[in-house]
C-alpha cells in the first residue's frame, strides 16, 4: 500500500510527460476542474498521490464522458483517429480538444489508421499579423494543414499583447507541420528557445529562417536549428539581443547549404561569430549583409579572404571597422565573384581602403556608397581605375567627393558604365573641367538628386561624354538653366525616353519646346513638377511634338485651361497618366477635355479653381479612370 | 510461486481474486509485485467494480497467442457503449495493459469519427470553451468542416 501511494508515475507509465510542461497547457486542463472533484488535477502523478476518500459521494457512479478522461487516454484515442479530416473535425469540438490534438506529432499518429499516407509537400502559406497571431490559430493551422497539402511557409508578425504566440503555438507547428520550409517570426516577446528548439526538431525541411525582434531567444535556438535543419539556405537575424557568436558558429559548422546571411543590430554578435560563420560557409555563401554590429576589421578580413562564392555584400553602420579592415578585405583576393557591393556609414571607407576594395573586386558591377564622409576624389579615382566592370554607381552624402571624382568614374569605366546616381553630394561644385574626350557608349541613365552645386558645366560634359543617354533625372538642381540643358539635349543621339526635371525653377518654355522637338519621337515620361516658368506654350509644344508620351506631370506649373485644351486636341497623343496638382489656374472649363484625353490616371489635387461638384461629375463620368482629388 | 493469487480492490471496495501469472499482464501490477511481493490487497481507487470485472475477464482469457488479436477486438466490440469503452480504456491505461487499451481507444476513435460536430458535443456533453475570436480563427482554418 505504501508503495502504491508513493508511486511517482515515472517510467513507462508517463509517456506523454512533455504535454504538461507548458503553463498555458496547464491552464486549459485546469478548466476541467468543475466536472469531477477527484479528477480535477491535471496529471496522473497528482491523481495517484491524492488522498483516497472512499466516501459515498465520490464512489457514486459518475457517467463517464470524454471530458473527464485523463488527457493520456484522450491522446491515445486521438492518435487512432483515421484521416486528417477526422482529426480536424475533432479539433473543432472544443479548444481543449484542439490543443490536445495539436500536441500529437505526425510520427505518433497510429500507422494502422493512416489510410492516406501521401507524403506532405508543403503547399500552404500562412501569415498571422497582430491580433490574429495566437496559439489557438497556430494549433488550428498545425492540425488542419495536413488536410490541405501541408504547411510550407509561415509568417508571424507583430505582437498580440493579450494572447500572443507562445512556445506552445510553435510546438504545435513543429509537431504538425514537418513540411515547413520558410519561417518568419517578427516582434514576438513571449517565445523562447524552447519553441524554436521544438521547431528545429520537428521541421527538418526548413530552408529560410527570419527572426526579428525576439529578445528572449539565444544561441541555443540557432544551435538546435544548425543540428537539425541541414537544408537551411537563408538566415536573417535582426535585433535579437541574446543571440551571440556560438549560434553563428554552429550554423557555419553544420549548414552546408547556407547561401544568404543577414545580421542586423545584435549586440552580442562579434568578430568571432562572423569569422567562423563566413570561413565555414565559404563555398556556399553568396550573399552577406552586416548592419549595425560591433564587429571590427577581422570580420572584413575574413570576407575578403574566404568570400570566394560571394556575389552580394552589404556593409552598413559598422563604426568599429577601420581603414585597415577595408584594405585587408580588398587584398584578401577572395572576392573574385562579387557583383554588388553596398557600403553605408562606415568610417573605414577612406581613399586607401576603397582603392584596395577596387583592386580586390575585379568583377564588381553594382556599387553603392552612402554616408562615407572621409572618402575623397583620389579614392574614387583609384577605385574606378581598378573596378573596370562597373555598370552602376550610386554616391550619397559623400561630401568630399567633387565632380573630379565623378567624372573619373565615367572616364575609367567608359566601356561598361550604364548608370550613375548622385544624391545629396554637397561637395560637387560646377567647375569647368578639361577631361579627355572618351565616349561612354554604354551609359544610359543619369540621376542627380538634391546636389545644389551641380550645374550647367557638368551638364555640358555629360552631353559630350554620353551620346547614348536615355534617362535623365535632375531633382532640385537649381543651378541648371537652358544654357546647360540645351547642349545635353542636342548631344543625346539615341533619343531620351524618361526626363525628370522636378523643381527646376529656371526651366523655360523654350527648353521644353527644344526637348520635345529633338526627342518627341522617343519620349515616354516627362516630369516637370514644380517648374514654375513652364506655361501653356510648353503644353502646346508637347501636344504637337510628342508621339509616344504616356506620363506627363506638370504639377505646380503655370498652366491654364487652354493648355489642357491643346493637349486634348492632339490626336496622336496617347497619354495614360496626367498630373496637374497645384495648378491653380485650371478651372471647371477643363473638365470636358479630361474626358477627351482618355487617361487612366489623373491627379487633380489642390486645383483650387475646380469645383468639387465638377470633379464629382467627372469621377462619375470617367468611372474607368483613377482620379486623385 | 506461479500459482499465487492476488487480490484487487475496486473503487467501491469490492475484492477480486486473480492468479498472479495472469495479473502481471498489467505492467503496473507487475512492477508492484516485483517491488514488494504485493502480499496484501492491491487497491485500484480509480477503477469501479463493473470495469474491473471486465478487465479480469479479459485477463483470464484462455486464447492461443495467434487468436489473441481477434479475441480482444471481439471483446471490445461486444461492449460497444461509449461510456463503458471509455471506462475500460482508462482502466487499461492505468493498469498499462497495452492490447486492451489499443483496442478500446481504437473503437472509441472509430465511433466518434462518424459523428458530426454537434453529435460529438451532445453525446459527450462537451461545452464549447472558445471565445468568439478563437472560434473565428478555427473556422477560418477549417472552413470546409462547417
Amino acid at each position: 500500500m505504501q508503495k502504491l501511494v508513493g508511486y511517482s508515475g515515472e517510467g513507462d507509465f508517463s509517456h506523454r510527460k512533455s504535454m504538461y510542461t507548458n503553463p498555458m497547457d496547464l491552464g486549459i486542463f485546469s478548466s476541467l476542474g468543475h466536472h469531477v472533484e477527484v479528477y480535477s488535477l491535471p496529471c496522473k502523478r497528482s491523481r495517484i498521490s491524492a488522498p483516497f476518500v472512499f466516501s459515498g459521494e465520490v464512489c457514486k457512479k459518475q457517467k463517464t464522458t470524454i471530458e473527464v478522461l485523463p488527457d493520456e487516454c484522450l491522446f491515445e484515442i486521438f492518435r487512432r483517429l483515421g484521416g486528417n479530416k477526422e482529426r480536424s473535425s475533432c479539433a473543432s469540438v472544443s479548444k481543449h480538444w484542439l490543443m490536445l490534438l495539436s500536441t500529437i506529432h505526425t510520427d505518433e499518429i497510429s500507422q494502422a489508421s493512416e489510410k492516406e499516407s501521401i507524403p506532405i509537400e508543403g503547399h500552404l502559406s500562412r501569415c498571422l499579423e497582430g491580433k490574429k497571431a495566437t496559439d489557438v490559430r497556430l494549433a488550428a493551422i498545425a492540425v488542419g494543414a495536413a488536410t490541405c497539402g501541408g504547411l510550407g511557409k509561415l509568417s508571424i508578425h507583430g505582437n498580440n499583447v493579450v494572447r500572443g504566440v507562445t512556445d506552445f503555438g510553435l510546438t504545435a507547428v513543429a509537431r504538425g507541420c514537418p513540411s515547413l520550409t520558410d519561417l518568419s517570426l517578427w516582434n514576438l516577446s513571449s517565445i523562447s528557445d524552447e519553441g524554436l528548439v521544438e521547431i528545429a526538431s520537428g521541421c527538418h525541411q526548413l530552408e529560410k529562417l527570419d527572426l526579428c525582434q525576439i529578445p528572449s531567444i539565444s544561441s541555443k535556438s540557432l544551435l538546435a536549428i544548425a543540428n537539425n535543419c541541414p537544408n537551411l539556405s537563408e538566415l536573417s537575424i535582426e535585433s535579437c539581443s541574446n543571440i551571440g557568436n556560438e549560434g553563428l558558429q554552429a550554423i557555419g559548422r553544420s549548414c552546408h547549404n547556407l547561401k544568404s546571411i543577414s545580421i542586423k543590430n545584435c549586440s552580442l554578435v562579434g568578430d568571432q561569430g562572423i569569422a567562423s560563420l563566413l570561413s565555414s560557409a565559404s563555398y556556399s555563401l553568396t550573399k552577406v549583409k552586416l548592419q549595425t554590429l560591433n564587429i571590427g576589421d577581422l570580420s572584413l578580413a575574413v570576407i575578403g579572404h574566404y568570400g570566394i562564392a560571394l556575389t552580394d555584400v552589404v556593409l552598413a553602420g559598422l563604426p568599429k571597422v577601420t581603414e585597415k579592415g577595408f584594405w585587408v578585405m580588398g587584398n584578401g583576393r577572395g572576392l573574385q565573384k562579387l557583383r554588388s557591393l553596398m557600403i553605408t556609414s562606415c568610417f573605414g571607407v577612406t581613399d586607401l581602403g576603397l582603392e584596395a576594395v577596387g583592386k580586390g573586386c575585379p568583377n564588381l558591377k553594382q556599387f553603392c556608397l552612402r554616408k562615407c564622409a572621409l572618402l575623397s576624389d583620389n579614392g574614387v579615382r583609384s577605385f574606378a581605375k581598378s573596378a573596370l566592370s562597373l555598370e552602376s554607381v550610386l554616391l550619397e552624402e559623400c561630401n568630399r567627393v567633387t565632380q573630379c571624382g565623378v567624372f573619373s568614374i565615367l572616364v575609367n569605366c567608359s566601356n561598361n558604365l550604364k548608370s550613375l546616381t548622385l544624391e545629396n553630394c554637397y561637395g560637387i561644385k560646377d567647375l569647368a573641367l578639361k577631361i579627355p574626350l572618351s565616349r561612354c557608349n554604354a551609359f544610359r541613365s543619369l540621376s542627380v538628386r538634391n546636389c545644389p552645386g551641380f550645374g550647367n558645366n557638368s551638364l555640358v560634359l555629360f552631353g559630350n561624354l554620353c551620346p547614348q543617354l536615355r534617362n535623365v533625372e535632375f531633382t532640385g538642381a537649381h543651378g541648371i538653366t537652358d544654357e546647360g540643358l540645351t547642349p545635353l539635349v542636342r548631344c543625346c543621339e539615341a533619343g531620351l525616353i524618361k526626363v525628370n526635371l522636378t523643381g527646376s525653377v529656371n526651366l523655360t518654355n523654350n527648353m521644353v519646346s527644344e526637348i520635345t522637338k529633338v526627342h518627341g519621337g522617343t519620349l515616354e515620361i516627362l516630369n516637370l513638377d514644380g517648374c514654375r516658368s513652364v506655361t501653356d506654350a510648353s503644353l502646346v509644344a508637347i501636344a504637337s511634338n510628342c508621339l509616344k508620351l504616356s506620363e506627363l506631370d506638370v504639377s505646380g506649373c503655370t498652366i491654364t485651361d487652354s493648355g489642357i485644351a491643346a493637349l486634348a486636341c492632339a490626336t496622336q497623343l496617347n497619354l495614360h497618366i496626367l498630373s496637374i496638382s497645384r495648378c491653380r489656374l485650371v478651372s471647371d472649363k477643363s473638365l470636358p477635355y479630361f474626358a477627351k484625353l482618355g487617361v487612366v490616371g489623373l491627379n487633380l489635387q489642390k486645383c483650387d479653381r475646380m469645383s468639387s461638384c465638377g470633379v464629382g461629375r467627372l469621377v462619375d463620368h470617367l468611372w474607368h479612370c483613377d482620379i486623385l482629388s | 510461486m506461479s500459482k499465487k493469487t492476488l487480490t484487487l480492490m475496486s473503487k467501491d471496495k469490492q475484492l477480486f481474486n486473480i492468479e498472479e501469472h495472469l495479473a502481471v499482464q498489467s505492467v503496473t501490477i507487475r512492477n508492484m509485485v516485483k517491488e514488494d511481493g504485493a502480499s496484501s490487497v492491491i487497491p485500484l481507487p480509480r477503477v469501479d467494480s463493473e470495469t474491473l470485472a471486465l478487465v479480469i475477464e479479459y485477463l483470464n482469457r484462455q486464447q492461443a497467442p495467434e487468436e489473441d488479436e481477434d479475441y480482444v477486438k471481439k471483446f471490445v466490440d461486444e461492449r460497444g457503449e461509449i461510456p463503458t469503452l471509455l471506462e475500460l480504456a482508462q482502466a487499461a491505461l492505468d493498469l498499462d495493459i497495452k492490447k486492451l487499451m489499443d483496442a478500446a481507444c481504437m473503437k472509441v476513435a472509430d465511433l466518434i469519427k462518424d459523428f458530426t460536430l454537434e453529435e460529438v458535443r451532445e453525446a459527450l456533453r462537451i461545452e464549447n470553451d472558445r471565445t468568439p475570436e478563437e472560434e473565428k480563427a478555427i473556422r477560418d482554418e477549417f472552413q470546409w468542416a462547417f
